[in-house]
This record gives C-alpha cells, structure tokens and sequence, in this order.
C-alpha cells in the first residue's frame, strides 16, 4: 500500500513539474496577454554583461512567468483561491460587488491633485485666456461604492481640490448624472449610452444645450464580448461586458484627422479585436484629434482636454460643434501645445478627467 | 534563484534531477550537485560565487593540515587561521558598513562606507564550514580528502542560502555513499510541496498584508497589531517553508537534513521557544559557542556572560543593524530571567498564561527584528501602544482585518501541530490516491500564487 502511494506521489510531482515545463519548452511564446492586456515578457538576449549584473536571471523569471503554460487558467486558480479559499475582499485591489469589478485606489495622492489644478492654470494662462473654459471631474466607479466598506480615494478632498484650486474656469458638477450602472461591469470607463444627463449638463453649462442631438436620433451598436480591464486584472470567471457604441448622422458625416489618427471615422472597429476594446471610441490613445462636424448645428468650436473617459464622450457632441478638439496632455507636452493646436479666441474648452488620472496628474506634461 | 520561483520549479529543478538521476554512482552524482549548486549560486551572485569556491578550497586545505598535524600547535594555528578566514570574510561583507555607520554616528565622522553587497546566504556557509574545520580539530569528523566531496558540502544548493545550517558530520557518510529509495524520493516531494505552499499561500499572504500597512497613510493601533502579528505569521512560515523545501529536496537527493522548527509558537516559555526555533542555529551557538565557554558548569556570573555572548552573537547573526542586537539581547534578558525565577512561576501558571506570554513576547521581539534601525523599534513599538496620538481603529485596519482574517486563521492553525495530525489521518485512510492528490493540489496551488505573485521574497536571503 505504502510502495503504491509513493509512486503516486512521485507520478503527480512529474506530471506537474516536468509536465509544465515540457509544455513551456514545447508551446510557442506569446506575444501578449489579450486578458491582462499587456506584452509578455520574451526571452532575454544572454550576454555577460546581462548575466554578471544580474539583469538576465531577472528577466529570465519574469520571461518563466509570462510565458507559463496556461498562465490564464493559473491566475484564475490564484484569483478562486484568494476570492473563494481565502475569502479575501480583495486581490491585488480588486474586488466583485453585484457581479461587477472594482479596483480599490486606497491612496490620495494630494499632490498630484494640486499638480493637475495648477497644471489647468498653467494652460488657461498660457493659450486659454480668450476662450470660454469649463472643467468637469470624472469620478471612478467606486465613487459610487464608498459605503460598502472597501478602500477607495478620498473623493471629497479630490473634489475640494480642484474645485478651490482651478482659476479662470467654471466647474461643472457632473456627478449627480452619474451612477454606478452607468459604468462597465468589467472596466473602468462609462458606457456611452448612459451619458445623455452628463453630455446635457455639460452641454448646457456651455451654452449648446439646445443643439445636442437628441437621444433618440442615435443608433446603438454592440460589439460583444468586451473584456474589460479589471476583469483580465481579477482573473475570476465574470461574464465579460457587451460594448456599446451610438451613432448619429453627426457622427456618421464627422471627418477625423490628427497626427497619429488612422482610423477612417469617429469609430475605430479595428481597435475593438486590440489590446483595449475602449480604444474603439476615437481610436484610443492620440495626443491631438480633429473632429470636423459638417453638419452640425453651429458653427462653435470645442477643445477638450481629456483622458479616455472623453474619448467616448466626444462623439456625443458633433450635433453642437463644428469642429471638435481633442488633446490628452499625457502625450503632448504643454509647450508643444501651439505647434499642433491653434486656439480660435471665443472657442469653448472643457477639461475633463478622471479622478484615477488627477490621482496620477503629473504624467500631464 | 528562489525554491518558489518559475526558473527554479521549472527549469533548474527538473533538469537536475534528471542529470542527477542519470548520473552513475555517488561520486558522479556529488559533481552534478557541485555544479549544479555553483550555477544556482552563480544565478543569484555571478561574481561571489567565487568566494564560495575559495571558502571549499580553504577549508578543505585547513582541515586536511589539521588532520595531518593533529595534537600538535600547527593543528590549532590552522585552526584559528581557518576561523579567522570564515569571520573575515563575513566580517568584512556583512559588518563593516555597519561599524562605519555606527563610528560615524558616535564621533560624527563622515568615513564613506563600502557599499560592498552582502554575498547571499555567507552568514550560512561560513558558519558551516566553520563548524567542519573545528569538528575535524576536536577529531569528531575525518577531513574530506576530496575536494571535490569537500566542495558538494559546503555548496549544496538545497540548504546553501538560508539554511538548515547542516553540519558535515551531518552528512558525511552520505557524501560518500548514500542510498536513493522510492520512499526517500516520495517523502522529499510532499515536504517539499508542503515547504512550497507554507511559503506561496501563506508567508506571502502575511507579507503582503506587512506590505500593505507599511505603505498605509491609516495607521491606527489596530493596525499596528494586525502587522505584529502578521509579521511573526510571515517570518514563520516563510522560513520554515524555506527549511521544509531544504530537508525536502535534500531527502530527493538521499541526504537527511537536520529539522531546523517544531512548532515554536506552541511553546510555554521563550526557552522552549529557542528549543523549537531555528534549531541548527541554536545548536551551532550552543556546541561552538555556549559550552566552549563553559556554558552553565561555571559559575554564575561566567553563566550569565556566556548567554550574554550567545544572544548578542545571536541578534548580530541575523543583521548588522543595533535592533538585530537589540532582539538578541532582549531574549538574552529573557532567557536569564526565565532561568533565575520567571521558569519555575511559568511551570505553575495555567497552559494558557504561558501561551500568551510566549506569544506576546514573540510578537514584539519581531516587530523590533523587523524594525529600521533603533529609531524604527521606537516608532513601532510605540505604535502598538497608541504612541503619537494615532487613532485605536482606522477604517484601513478594519478593512484589511476582514479580508485577511480568514488567511491569518489559517496560518494561526497551520502554526500549531492540528495541520499535521489532519494529514496523519489522511495518510491513514485507506484511499491510497489520496495523499499523493494532495500533494499534487498544493504543487497546483503554489503554482497559481507563484505566476499571479509579485511579491516572493525570501526573508532569511539577507542573513
């Protein structure tokens, strides 16, 4: 009995080990993780400079650990175990509420809060005076979990922060068009159609209230299944999100130019197979965009200093623009600003971000 | 390289065992070790793992010329020769940035410091080879005549970084012709797995919950509490995992290791828990230092001086810094005052009296073990009392108590011998597959923390 048990043994630990680490010899490296959404490490280059300074044998881990055989199916046993086994309320931050994900940013980061309001002044003062400038804050999802316990920002001071701490612009609170199911389950962004009270509040702070394309002339369209970031992160069996995307005959008429943009149109479908299917909403990450609206309802010009939150928000706007701006300062410096953006005096400008990025403000240039 | 790192598991561990398994004979299989050891030390430290093969060749030397002049002066200037070579060198790699800083912090001198990197695991394999030059002058060991044999010995990557700190008298007759049985092979890899899971799914848990409050704005006194304990979890099973995959991998390879814990936080007194707690050290410091000083045959102030010496060498073993000395000297303290009177009240006191004391102590000696420096201790001892005017509670701590608490449970329960008498009836029940199924769970498991963890340190790597 004892002589079967131990072979046993032994056969479970060659199985596991030796198994693994045929199929990792065997199986072909990847070149990314569509699920955490990321590169994965590939071989590193062995030289003696590499393996003296202790650099190879770094990155020959990490290169064993991205490109473990069934690495997916492992993170999930890590996740089941922490979640299920541990009861944890939480896995490296994140943490399933109502079938949805969160992630828990416990830290304020008070001084990149303040970098962010003087960094708003900065541009008003530089480029900004002639303009009519408007601001709004984005609040993460959790904003809207804080009494269920977990950690999360200290939204008040974020909000005290930056509403005391920006000059020259009016504040536009748009937290109570907001709510938790206005949000992806599965990813960090809201949902574009669940926008018409933040873009009417917005709209109308500016003065375009009246010229916003109603609700009910857009066309929705989904794109299915949508992993969002949070959910490759957790690693857990969650049903991924469907994405949706609306358009109108503004959006359908808009031309989309800017140094990097490729896209043909206000949509980039192509994006949705990459890396983040959010990048669909203005092709994802650009400095600078043009959206030129033929038919829209004005001739008013809009700049929007955004992060991805306001990639999904612009397209609602091509009704009331002609021609719409869109820059994310965390890749175009401030004092490169006029080489690719010409302010038109009288225009409006809204700076909208969210408070995982003021939390993170001085990636801001 | 670390036991529960993807390179190690997955790489260097499967393809020695095959060399090592291939290779005919004792003596072809001790050079797979050698060489496979120096190129798990060389992972690590490419350039100091030229101090290891001095440190062979130097004892070898040593203990070969003392062999050959034993009973004479030679033997004994050898002797010292060998001991002073092994204490200079983890002297100089371990402690002179640290006598720098201290001189600088007396006289207010600005002497730069070395910046020299501690070699991984010195404070080991000198203490190793130490114990081999020294047992081979009193006559209890032969000197290895192979250099070869010599060299497996002190580099043996199993137990050469953190330990057990196995003696060669351990060893010697399996470095010369050991047996590798089927049961030797199945019982090194459930030790092995299970030194693994008390590592990945406990040890690190705990840390990353020390991590956490380190990096809290939310400190509170609860807090403070929920990091003592989760520390002493941490330190615990992360060194005794370490020491279980040792004895287990040593057993693949027919050695048997010396145990190095029993259960220490079982313990109803601190002397018992010194009995329990990194056992080879504690004999490495009671047959090398204790008793040559005279140990209790003296008299009593001579008594007192020799457990002085033990736990300030003790506390300086495990880091060049004044709260390594500190806790040693506190158990030191202890120690004395558990031999003088506080042992025979402990003997009379109700079981869980002895407990809480034990444990109580053990908490805060490791919150100042694994303080910064004497400022750090101040800081967090004093925070475990509501020092600085923190808050009892904070919402951090609460948080991080509920969604660690089942964790900590576990670990609390693993600590103690229940684990082990739940798997006595595993292995007793008569579903054979049972107990290798096991096994092979915790190898999945450990795997799935070890691909998701980012946060795999190994405590004892920097003594």
């Amino acid at each position: 009995m004892k002589k079967v048990k131990y072979i046993l043994t032994v056969a479970v630990f060659v199985l596991v080990i030796f198994g693994l680490a045929a199929a990792g010899l065997i199986l072909p490296d990847g070149a990314a993780s569509a699920s955490e959404r990321r590169e994965l490490a590939q071989m590193p280059e062995i030289s003696a400079k590499a393996v003296f300074n202790r650099e190879f044998s770094d990155k020959i881990e990490t290169y064993f650990l991205d490109q473990f055989p069934a690495r997916d199916t492992f993170r999930r046993i890590n996740a089941i175990f922490r979640f299920y086994g541990l009861w944890q309320l939480d896995s490296d931050g994140l943490w399933v509420h109502g079938g949805a994900v969160y992630k828990s940013e416990s830290k304020t980061d008070e001084s990149q809060i303040s970098y962010a309001a003087t960094y708003y002044n900065s541009l008003i003062d530089a480029y900004l005076k002639d303009l009519n400038v408007y601001y709004t804050v984005v609040p993460d999802k959790s904003y809207f979990t804080q009494d269920l316990g977990y950690p999360h920002l200290d939204y008040d001071r974020i909000f005290e922060i930056m509403t005391t701490g920006v000059r020259g612009a009016e504040y536009i609170d748009i937290r109570d068009t907001l709510s938790v199911d206005k949000y992806y389950r599965t990813d960090t962004h809201w949902l574009q159609p669940e926008l018409f009270d933040t873009v009417k509040r917005l709209g109308e702070a500016m003065g375009v209230g009246e010229y916003l394309t109603p609700e009910d002339e857009y066309t929705p369209h989904t794109l299915s299944p949508f992993y969002g970031v949070y959910l490759g992160q957790a690693a857990l069996p969650i049903d991924p999100d469907e994405l949706t995307y609306l358009t109108s005959a503004y959006t359908d008429t808009a031309v989309v130019t800017g140094p990097q943009y490729k896209a043909d149109g206000i949509y980039d479908l192509a994006k949705f197979e990459g890396m983040d299917g959010y990048d669909v909403f203005l092709s994802g990450t650009q400095p600078v965009i043009e959206i030129q609206c033929p038919d829209a309802r004005t001739d008013r010009e809009l700049y929007i200093f955004r992060d991805s939150f306001g990639s999904s928000l612009a397209p609602l706007f091509t009704g009331a623009y002609k021609k719409i701006t869109v820059i994310d300062m965390r890749y175009v410096t401030a004092g490169y600003l006029p080489n690719v953006v010409t302010f038109t005096p009288g225009a409006d400008v809204l700076f909208i971000n969210s408070t995982l990025i003021l939390n993170t403000a001085m990636i801001m240039r | 390289m670390l036991f529960s790192g993807a390179t190690f598991l997955y790489a260097f561990l499967p393809v020695v065992l095959v060399l090592y398994f291939l290779a005919p004979g004792v003596k072809a299989k001790n050079y797979v070790l050698l060489i496979a050891s120096l190129v798990f030390y060389f992972f690590g430290e490419p350039v100091y793992v030229l101090l290891l093969v001095f440190s062979s060749i130097s004892d070898w030397l040593h203990s070969v010329y003392i062999e050959k002049h034993r009973g004479e002066r030679r033997a004994k200037i050898a002797l010292i020769s060998s001991i002073v070579i092994n204490l200079g060198m983890l002297g100089f790699f371990k402690y002179t940035d640290f006598l720098i800083g201290t001189v600088n912090a007396i006289l207010g001198t600005a002497i730069p410091k070395t910046g020299v990197p501690l070699p991984i695991g010195i404070s080991f394999f000198t203490f190793q080879t130490m114990s081999y030059t020294i047992d081979v002058y009193r006559g209890r060991a032969h000197a290895q005549r192979d250099l070869g044999t010599m060299a497996t010995f002190v580099c043996l990557f199993p137990q050469l970084i953190a330990g057990p700190i196995v003696r060669y008298v351990d060893v010697a007759a399996e470095l010369e012709d050991r047996k590798h049985t089927l049961e030797g092979v199945a019982l090194g890899i459930r030790r092995f797995a299970f030194g693994l899971g008390k590592k990945v799914m406990i040890a690190n848990i705990m840390g990353e919950l020390t991590q956490i409050f380190r990096e809290s704005g939310d400190k509170s006194v609860l807090f403070y509490w929920l990091y003592a304990v989760a520390y002493a979890l941490q330190i615990y099973f992360d060194f005794s995992g370490y020491s279980d995959m040792a004895i287990g991998l040593g057993s693949m390879f027919g050695f048997k290791f010396p145990e190095n814990f029993n259960y220490p936080y079982i313990s109803k007194s601190i002397t018992e828990f010194w009995r329990r707690w990194h056992m080879t050290l504690g004999g490495w410091f009671r047959d090398y230092v204790y008793i040559p000083l005279g140990g209790n045959r003296t008299t009593k102030w001579k008594w007192l001086r020799n457990i002085a010496v033990v736990w300030i060498l003790t506390g300086a073993w495990h880091g060049a810094e004044w709260n390594f000395v500190l806790w040693g000297v506190m158990f030191g303290v202890l120690l004395i005052v558990e031999k003088l009177w506080l042992g025979k009240l402990l003997e009379k006191a109700p079981a869980v009296i002895d407990h809480i004391y034990v444990l109580f102590i053990v908490v805060l000696s490791f919150v100042v073990f694994n303080a910064s420096g004497l400022r750090g201790v101040v800081s967090d001892i004093g925070g475990l009392f509501g020092a600085g005017g923190i808050p009892l509670v904070s919402a951090d701590a609460v948080y991080y108590l509920r969604s660690y608490a089942v964790a900590i449970l576990a670990a609390v329960i693993g600590a103690t011998p229940i684990p082990k008498y739940l798997y006595n009836k595993l292995r007793e029940a008569p579903r054979v597959a049972l107990e290798p199924l096991a096994t092979g769970a915790l190898l999945i498991v450990s795997t799935a923390c070890i691909i998701n963890s980012s946060f795999n340190p190994f405590l004892y790597f920097r003594f």
